[in-house]
């Protein structure tokens, strides 16, 4: 497959979404510490996080709020606001996880509410021996506290090919 | 025995070993929202013709972080004393 990175492609980087509210929520902690596998109670228990200096319940590395989901609006599968996610595909069908990358500003903590804007970074094309043409898609995302301070930053790489 | 006042960069963490079963990435998916039948449905195409369904990229980053906090959370406890590692199963939800 040719597959060629044209000019009004690369116009869509650096281009910032509109914020999109992400909650960090106590359900939230427990359900993603559950699908890592967490046994440490600090991440489920109220008094096991007050032991551990914590007011509320601390939010696991890797967990940065859950997207508020809204039919039409959120990605059914990925379960985030349409624009950010593994895209543009550009008629790619498959999707892989390329990597993810955070810088964390301060930890995060049940209750608080996220404002989340993303933007794509980069776009790159390889070749595979085993997936052929590869578009390599490359995100930002910010999320800011109440007060407007960026918390953290993440940025996600994804790999596209074709079957 | 852990000190984090004393560890130095080359030190190594303690082993984490994860064995994630479809069950577990069926529950990843719900804790992270990433519901791609990749990871949990053997007649999906990407992972008929991959052979597996394949555990999230992320499962594996988020991995690493448990794998830190565990050890965090043990060197913590060990300066804050065994009083503080409850694990009597008492919850206040």
């Amino acid at each position: 497959m040719d597959f060629v990175i044209t000019n009004e492609m690369q116009a869509e980087l650096g281009v910032e979404s509109a914020a999109w509210p992400y909650e960090v929520t106590t359900t939230g902690i427990r359900a993603f510490a559950r699908g890592v596998g967490y046994q440490d109670p600090v991440y489920y228990d109220r008094d096991a996080a007050a032991t551990a200096g914590c007011e509320q319940l601390p939010a696991p590395p890797g967990y940065l709020g859950t997207p508020v989901y809204l039919p039409g609006y959120a990605d059914p599968v990925f379960s985030v606001p349409r624009g950010s996610g593994p895209r543009p595909r550009y008629g790619f069908t498959r999707v892989l996880d390329g990597g993810t990358e955070a810088i964390y500003e301060r930890p995060l903590h049940a209750g608080e509410t996220l404002s989340v804007t993303d933007r794509l970074l980069d776009l790159k094309v390889r070749q595979s021996r085993s997936l052929g043409t590869m578009l390599i898609v490359s995100r930002e995302a910010t999320y800011r506290d109440q007060a407007g301070e960026t918390v953290a930053r993440e940025r996600s790489h994804y790999v596209f090919y074709e079957s | 025995m852990a000190n984090i006042a004393r560890c130095e960069v080359g030190d190594e963490l303690p082993a984490l070993i994860k064995q994630p079963d479809r069950e577990q990435l069926v529950k990843y998916a719900a804790g992270s929202g990433d519901f791609n039948p990749l990871h949990y449905d053997p007649d999906f195409p990407q992972a008929q013709e991959i052979g597996a369904n394949l555990v999230h990229g992320r499962f594996k980053y988020a991995a690493l972080g448990q794998l830190v906090s565990d050890w965090l959370g043990a060197v913590d406890r060990e300066h804050r004393g065994p009083a503080h590692d409850r694990r009597d199963g008492r919850s206040s939800l």
